[in-house]
């Protein structure tokens, strides 16, 4: 595992382009790009203020730069660095930016989501979309970026409206039986869409993209619901995790409920394994031992090394006591994800904040338990390969593959504290980003990770 | 009180008619009344006695006081104390034997009346004492029943209260129902009022996000705007197209063909999977048949029809569809037939094995092979044992091993090696060490034992020597005595003399053994007693046997005296076999010498018996 030279970097932008031959980070006002093999700057851009959000287009070409304060987007190319696109939202504000599908139009929300406005790169047109809903996730493209399906609220009530991405046509408006619609969500193969309700009713309705209602689940009443969904790669299951620390798996066929994943906090199967990571002292090898211990005098818990350690059966894991009275507890399962080859689920219960739990998807069990010494920030699969990152916002990143895991000191003078990450899509490296820096951590192929440390032996 | 009095009441008079019954008897008086006024009437008689004695008889009255004591006695019943007076005018004599006898009658009475006296008094006290016991009784339960009753009334007073209290908890319970019931009001009407008041709210901020836009829009505001350097070509390389109803229209159908291509995706991959589910199901079938085929034969012999015709149909079945081999078809009526077929077979191979748990419960109830089967406990328990005997082989070859080394250490006499092996197999060391001592000490033990029977051995045998000596002299008188006498018979006595202390021998065998072992013999007189014995035992197997060949038992018994000489020395031909037995047997270790030796004994007793019997 290499890793590249510390770069700058403002507001934790730093993105791959999906061709994967760039990498476009900010720092400020500027926008840099480089190569993603040589880490060569290729082109500076300098944009009229601090950037807020940047984001690629499907075909690389070009990138758009949002600075929401003060209601702008510019748009670079990469081919023509001297091409240039400026949208002004004026008065009207903006709070989100996005491209379409086909990289040719940009989606700007306003202020309060009085309307979306499409503005088309290729034409002078423009069009705009009113009563946008302002919610968790109002807006999402199918796969093949044919659809948009919109989340909006129309006299009290919600509605999706499907458009058609190339030329913006309404295709199906339908009024959902949701309370308070909290997040839409295309399946992968674009033809089911998942519509679930805000977090007071449990509810998840799945719609054909014909508007017909496939189904309704609702797993229980009178209490908070649904926190996060997530599709299956190959659209089979739904995943719906919610705030009784439960993850329900949802199959396409009936749409009823094959399983329930519940996140005890103690482990008591043998055949599950716990990786714990564990401080290892520094320099005990060499046999000096300081007194005061060198962790205190170095003072940020980020320089010591740790590994991860198998721990025997009956495992309990830290729990976060929820307060109760106050909005957003930490309970629940915050975050979820499939493997891109179907075969796993991770996902993090927020009252245990520290554990990733992965999730056989085969075996419709738990497989492994990874707990970390401090609560998981964030954790994204290699594309390509069953192969977990995971990040806690200290000086290691944490990679997990049905060979082992791993926990990797990121090099160099002074912290590097990893908030964030995210794989380039040849999963072959990784940026990882802290508040101020990012840097490249390249793995090679050819060694697999999971041999260094905590292998536990007959996994596969 | 008045109870206890009745209760105790017929004891009083039961006792009262005893001493009736005994006064009765004495006297030879008749009624019970009279004898009953005798008893109450000597009471406070024998205790006025003397005061009254002294002043009732003086020197003038003597005459009266006699007339009147006879008088008195008379109407007692007691005999005149006068003598019968011939004529009626002469006066009548005073009796002395009467008076005698009628003093000593009067003590005799006296002291019984005395003695019934006590004995009505030990009863009074007795009475006295039950009665003080029965009133403690009765004092006693009249407390507790007096504190039962409190007892009673305060948990009366306690289950009122609880009642008032379960009452008081119910009219609670019924208030907080009631508050419950309140409160859902409340929430429901809040709830209803909240969600007015939100769509209120919501309409009013419509109606102002409409009006922001409105504002916002239509200032044709300058500002919103793009700024573009020059037009990008769409990615597809088309030019953007009118919306038209034409567009619509394809829009349309392309999402309904998107839809189609997915609906047929699935649908092929659930036939595929149908496919494969049903190559399952054949197979499974397939295999059923084959399994039940053998089966076949015997339901048929026992004509079991039903089963029977059950396989042909199915072996039909079978045969069709593998004629028609119409999988892909995936029709009605195959797979009606299969599932069909496969019930079937199914019901057969569930009859099958019913009929198999039948027979096994019905072996297991009739217990035949109770002793063959082991069950799983007692399994278990052996491998259990097994594998504790396996820790303890294990753990003797590695003290062996750790003896040994420790031997080749001090062999080689390498002292640093043997300091390292003495520091790390100290407290092995020891503990063989305090083996060692217990070894020795029942090695002493044995010693010890060995030599009393040695001692009791050479004890035996000159005893026998004695009494041999006794019997020579004795049947030397006897044959001087008896000339006439014959010489079978006096050889047949001695052989039954040694066959009567058969049981002696043996003991003497079994401890002269280790003797013949031992190099240096305690006294060389016994091994030739000793082997002369063992030699002499088997010249008489039993008593039957023995009048069976009596008429050759005399050269059999010189021969066996001719075979005193040692047995490792000069084997006999016939019977090496026996005391090569004899040998491996003893030199087994010295712990079980005793019971071998024992043994050994026997089996040359049997191999010499057969010797002898041909």
């Amino acid at each position: 595992m290499n890793f590249s030279e510390v770069f700058k970097l403002s507001s934790l932008l730093c993105k791959f382009s999906p061709d994967g031959k760039y990498l476009a980070s900010c720092v400020q006002y500027r926008l840099v790009i480089r190569d993603v093999n040589t880490l060569q700057i290729l082109q500076l851009y300098t944009c009229l203020d601090q950037i807020q959000h940047i984001e690629w287009s499907a075909d690389s070409l070009f990138i758009l730069c949002a600075m929401y304060k003060r209601g702008l987007v510019q748009v670079w190319s990469l081919e023509q660095p001297e091409w240039h696109c400026r949208i002004d939202e004026g008065s009207a504000g903006l709070v989100a930016s996005c491209w379409s599908p086909d990289g040719r139009h940009i989606l700007n929300t306003t202020e309060f989501h009085l309307r979306i406005t499409v503005w088309s790169l290729c034409t002078k047109s423009v069009s705009y979309i009113k009563y946008p809903k302002a919610c968790q996730q109002g807006i999402t493209f199918t796969r093949d970026g044919r659809y948009m399906a919109l989340a909006e609220r129309r006299d009290c009530k919600d509605h999706v409206s499907v458009f058609v991405c190339s030329d913006w046509q309404l295709l199906r408006h339908f009024d959902t039986e949701t309370q308070d619609l909290a997040g839409i969500e295309w399946a992968p193969n674009g033809c089911v869409l998942a519509v679930w309700d805000t977090c007071l009713e449990y509810k998840v309705l799945l719609y054909s993209l014909d508007g017909r209602l496939l189904s309704a689940y609702c797993a229980y009443e009178w209490s908070l619901g649904v926190k996060s969904v997530a599709w299956s790669p190959s659209s089979q299951f739904l995943a719906v995790g919610s705030y009784d620390g439960k993850v329900r798996i949802l199959n396409h066929v009936t749409w009823k409920m094959i399983t329930e994943f519940g996140h005890p906090a103690t482990i008591n199967n043998p055949k599950i394994v716990v990786y714990k990571e564990a401080e290892k002292n520094p320099r005990l090898a060499l046999g000096r031992l300081a007194f005061p211990p060198p962790r205190a005098a170095a003072g940020p818990a980020s320089t010591t090394e740790s590994k991860y350690e198998i721990a025997s059966a009956p495992v309990s894991l830290q729990t976060l006591k929820p307060i109760a009275d106050r909005a957003n507890p930490k309970i629940g399962i915050g975050a979820l994800a499939f493997s891109p080859d179907n075969y796993f689920l991770a996902t993090r219960n927020d009252s245990v904040p520290n554990a990733v739990w992965i999730w056989d998807i085969q075996k419709l069990r738990l497989f492994v338990v990874l707990e970390q010494l401090s609560p998981v920030r964030f954790f994204q699969w290699d594309p390509q390969q069953p192969r977990l990152a995971i990040c806690t916002g200290g000086g290691k990143v944490y990679l997990w593959s049905p060979a082992g895991c791993v926990s990797v000191q990121v090099p160099g003078e002074g912290d590097f504290q990893v908030l964030s990450l995210c794989w380039h899509f040849s999963g072959d490296s990784l940026a990882l980003l802290s508040k101020d820096h990012f840097c490249l951590c390249f793995l090679e192929t050819e060694e697999r990770v999971g041999t260094t440390f905590g292998r536990p032996g007959d996994h596969t | 009180m008045g109870e206890w009095m009745t209760v105790t009441d017929p004891d009083l008079s039961s006792e009262s008619k005893n001493i009736c019954q005994y006064t009765s008897e004495t006297k030879m008086s008749p009624s019970s009344l009279y004898s009953q006024q005798v008893l109450c009437s000597s009471i406070p008689l024998s205790k006025n006695v003397h005061s009254f004695f002294s002043a009732f008889c003086t020197e003038e009255n003597i005459e009266q006081s006699i007339s009147y004591l006879d008088q008195e006695l008379t109407t007692f019943g007691f005999p005149s104390l006068y003598e019968e007076s011939k004529g009626k005018d002469t006066k009548r004599e005073l009796n002395i034997v009467a008076v005698l006898n009628c003093m000593n009658e009067l003590l005799v009475l006296q002291r019984k009346n005395l003695l019934a006296q006590e004995n009505v008094e030990t009863q009074n006290l007795k009475l006295g004492s039950d009665m003080d016991h029965l009133q403690n009784c009765y004092a006693k339960l009249k407390e507790q029943l007096e504190t039962s009753r409190r007892e009673m009334i305060g948990l009366q007073e306690r289950d009122r209260q609880l009642q008032c209290k379960n009452r008081n908890l119910h009219q609670l319970l019924k208030n907080e129902k009631d508050e419950v019931q309140k409160l859902q009001n409340i929430i429901a009407s809040r709830a209803t009022q909240y969600n007015h008041d939100m769509k209120r709210k919501e309409r009013e901020y419509n109606k102002l996000k409409e009006r922001l836009h409105q504002l916002v829009m239509n200032k044709k505001d300058k500002k919103i705007a793009m700024e573009v350097l020059n037009y990008v070509g769409r990615a597809d390389g088309k030019r953007g197209s009118w919306r038209t109803g034409k567009t619509e229209a394809r829009n349309e159908d392309e999402m309904y063909k998107i839809l189609l291509n997915d609906y047929e995706y699935r649908q092929k991959q659930i036939l595929m999977e149908n496919a494969e589910l049903k190559k399952v199901l054949q197979q499974m079938k397939k295999e059923m048949i084959s399994l039940l085929s053998p089966q076949k034969q015997k339901p048929r012999e026992r004509a079991d029809d039903s089963t029977g015709t059950v396989i042909s149909d199915a072996e039909e079945d079978a045969g069709e569809l593998s004629r028609e081999s119409m999988w892909d078809l995936s029709c009605e009526t195959v797979r009606e037939q299969l599932t069909n077929s496969i019930r079937k077979q199914w019901r057969i191979l569930k009859s099958h094995v019913e009929k198999l748990d039948n027979q096994v419960s019905k072996v297991h109830l009739e217990g035949f092979n109770d002793e063959d089967v082991i069950s799983r406990q007692d399994h278990e328990q052996e491998t259990e044992k097994l594998e504790l005997e396996i820790q303890q082989c294990k753990e003797m070859i590695k003290t062996q091993q750790q003896l040994l080394q420790q031997q080749l250490a001090t062999a080689c006499d390498d002292d640093t090696t043997s300091l390292l092996r003495d520091c790390y197999l100290l407290e092995e060391k020891e503990r063989l060490k305090e083996e060692w001592s217990l070894f020795k000490e029942q090695k002493k033990n044995f010693e010890k034992e060995r030599r009393s029977f040695t001692e009791a051995a050479i004890r035996l045998g000159l005893e026998r020597k004695a009494f041999e000596e006794e019997r020579a002299s004795w049947l030397k008188q006897q044959f001087l005595n008896m000339t006439t006498f014959d010489h079978q018979n006096s050889e047949n006595m001695k052989l039954f003399s040694a066959f009567s202390g058969s049981s002696d021998r043996d003991s003497l065998t079994v401890h002269s053994r280790p003797r013949q072992k031992k190099p240096h013999g305690v006294s060389n007189g016994s091994p030739v007693c000793t082997s002369k014995l063992t030699k002499s035992l088997p010249a008489s197997p039993s008593t039957s046997d023995f009048c069976q060949t009596r008429s050759c038992a005399s050269e059999h018994s010189s021969i066996n005296v001719l075979n005193i000489t040692p047995e490792e020395t000069k084997p006999n031909p016939v019977g090496r076999e026996g005391t090569n037995q004899k040998w491996s047997m003893a030199s087994r270790p010295g712990s079980q010498e005793g019971c071998h030796s024992g043994r050994s004994s026997t089996c040359t007793n049997s191999h010499v018996e057969k010797d002898d019997l041909p």
